[in-house]
């Protein structure tokens, strides 16, 4: 008997992404109200951002900036003139019954994003709008059976920009390289914080699948709920995973919103998507259109500090570091500002340029991961590290005592070289004290050279390892090295 | 454009209006009398008039800018006030009622 089984279709995952970006002003968008976290509800309010009748809008002009500096930064059109229009739903997070938004006319247009596999990521657009406030749901975890509402409007007319990618990301993990990527630019342009767990970047993913060669799209789902990078992927990946089980049972997707749980792993649906025509778009009357002067946006153009991938450009094609720990001296600002102050002390020893990067990277990085630190917080200078360095690099002190003086120049700083001198740690170059010591050691333990010279050459590292506690570290492993192969082969 | 029931339940709806059968039946024939009003005005002639010194979309002169203002914070000083506006208010936040129907 033979079984017909149908192949599984083989489908093509289609992302595009929203993703709110809280621009770091002081005021909020259209008023005075400040912007900063964590005051008692509503002190951080006015008529303006509470929607009295009769008030009026003005623009915060930082606001504008960011948002101009993020769009060209991502490679869009920023528009000589955009109009502001009002987003109508009802809902107790909105004072006004309308969100102030961009709607035919948006700031920046027409960007780009290149991702690490040298796919193109298109970005349709990025405009400005005010946030909403935040609501606490009383008698129940969430809204779902909660009794009445409390409603904070401190957040409600916060400055975002949206940045709406085109539907370009074929996977989870290209979403989360977007993602990544716009986090690292908005922090190296100071635009936003760029913290997702905090909320200060928002990311809403619209996730559908199609068959394999198919050219339209398939019905998506939007997900939102995302609070990290992590979750970005995990959530794409149940959703993608979702669809296709759906689809493979002969079912049909529904386009919706859907809430991503963190501690369930799965999606949930929230409410029918209401269609764009619904919000009932129409131009914010109480606002003038948003003019750009062309001389001022070439010298915002000018003004534009050096952005992630230039960075990473640079440090791998001017400075020669390998591709690996170029990246990683990109992905924080931070840490790529310690290395390029390191770089400015070593002009003209390119020598230093490869182990500097080694030291941040390696035994810096560890020391931060276990101090739960970032490279902000450490006492040891970029000057203090290059000298360091140039006394490993000249022999002066061996690895290992680098090594061991690392934690002590990371909490209290100071110079290595006086420290080195202090505690009389340099290197034992000299060959006559070296061979004494290699002596002693060979003397005390003639077991271990007989197996030697019947093979076990391994024991080598033995040896040196005995040197080394001898010596308390400063022995230089090469040159005990080459006597103990001499010594061991009479 | 054709008024149907349908179309004034959805407008009410996004509106937050509830409509008896007789506000139904009203704006079944005030709907297309206001639209069809408005619709009229596409048939005029316009092409030898100036053009408006006022765009007709924003209200605004042509040439309005956006005014803007420095990103300095203030206190607004009478927000006691404000609250006090609230029909009902708790610990400092607008209490309103539940938003879902179980």
């Amino acid at each position: 008997m033979t079984t017909a089984t149908a192949t599984p279709t083989k489908f093509e995952t289609v992302i595009g992404v929203e993703v709110h970006v809280q621009l770091k002003t002081d005021a909020k968008l259209f008023c005075n109200s400040s912007t900063h976290f964590g005051a008692d509800a509503n002190t951080h309010t006015c008529p303006i951002c509470l929607g009295y009748p009769g008030t009026l809008p003005v623009l915060n002009e930082k606001a504008r900036d960011l948002a101009v500096k993020l769009g060209l930064a991502l490679n869009c059109t920023i528009a000589p003139v955009s109009k502001f229009d009002r987003k109508h739903y009802f809902y107790p997070d909105l004072p006004k019954g309308y969100q102030i938004s961009q709607f035919d006319q948006p700031l920046c247009e027409n960007g780009f994003m290149d991702l690490s596999n040298g796919r193109r990521i298109g970005i349709t657009r990025a405009h400005l709008e005010e946030d909403a406030g935040k609501l606490n749901h009383v008698g129940a975890e969430g809204l779902a059976g909660s009794l009445y509402s409390l409603v904070d409007l401190n957040r409600a007319g916060t400055p975002l920009l949206e940045v709406v990618s085109e539907p370009d990301l074929r996977s989870a993990e290209e979403a989360k390289e977007y993602m990544a990527n716009l986090r690292n630019i908005v922090r190296y342009l100071g635009v936003c914080d760029g913290n997702l767990e905090e909320g200060s970047m928002r990311c809403d993913a619209n996730v559908s699948i199609r068959p394999v060669g198919s050219t339209t799209f398939g019905t998506r789902t939007e997900t939102k709920n995302m609070n990290s990078l992590r979750a970005i992927e995990r959530a794409i990946n149940f959703e993608v995973a979702r669809q296709t089980k759906v689809l493979n049972e002969g079912g049909t997707i529904t386009q919706e919103t859907r809430l991503w749980n963190d501690a369930t792993g799965e999606t949930l649906p929230m409410r029918g998507k209401e269609a764009a025509n619904d919000y009932r778009y129409f131009p914010e009357a109480d606002l003038p259109p948003l003019r750009i002067d062309g001389e001022w946006l070439a010298s915002v153009k000018q003004s534009l500090p050096e952005l992630p991938a230039q960075r990473y450009d640079r440090l791998l094609n001017t400075i020669g570091l390998p591709a690996f720990e170029s990246n990683l001296l990109t992905e924080t600002k931070e840490l790529g500002d310690y290395y390029d102050a390191c770089l400015a002390i070593t002009q003209g020893q390119p020598n230093l340029h490869k182990p500097i990067a080694n030291w941040l990277l390696t035994d810096i990085n560890g020391w931060l991961n276990t101090e739960k630190k970032d490279i902000t917080e450490i006492a040891l200078t970029p000057e203090h590290l290059v000298e360091l360095v140039a006394l490993l690099e000249a022999n002066t002190i061996g690895s290992s005592v680098g090594k061991k003086l690392l934690p002590e120049l990371l909490t209290n700083g100071g110079s290595p070289k006086a420290l080195v001198e202090a505690k009389g740690l340099g290197q034992i170059n000299d060959e006559s004290a070296l061979e004494a010591m290699v002596d002693e050691v060979i003397a005390k333990n003639p077991d271990n050279v007989a197996a030697y010279k019947a093979g076990k050459t391994k024991l080598i590292g033995f040896f040196v390892g005995q040197i080394m506690k001898a010596s308390q570290g400063k022995a230089n492993p090469e040159v005990i090295n080459n006597i103990l192969a001499k010594k061991l082969a009479e | 454009m054709q008024v149907t029931e349908e179309l004034i339940d959805h407008v009410a709806n996004l509106a937050r209006l509830e409509l008896t059968p007789e506000e139904k039946a009203a704006y079944l024939t005030e709907f297309p009398n206001i639209l069809n009003l408005v619709a009229q005005l596409n048939d005029l002639d316009t092409s030898e008039l100036p053009a408006s010194p006022v765009n007709w979309t924003s209200g605004l002169p042509d040439d309005a800018t956006s005014p803007t203002r420095p990103d300095n914070t203030e206190t607004y000083p009478k927000l006691a006030e404000c609250m006090a506006n609230a029909p009902e208010a708790e610990d400092g936040y607008f209490a309103v009622p539940k938003i879902l129907d179980n």
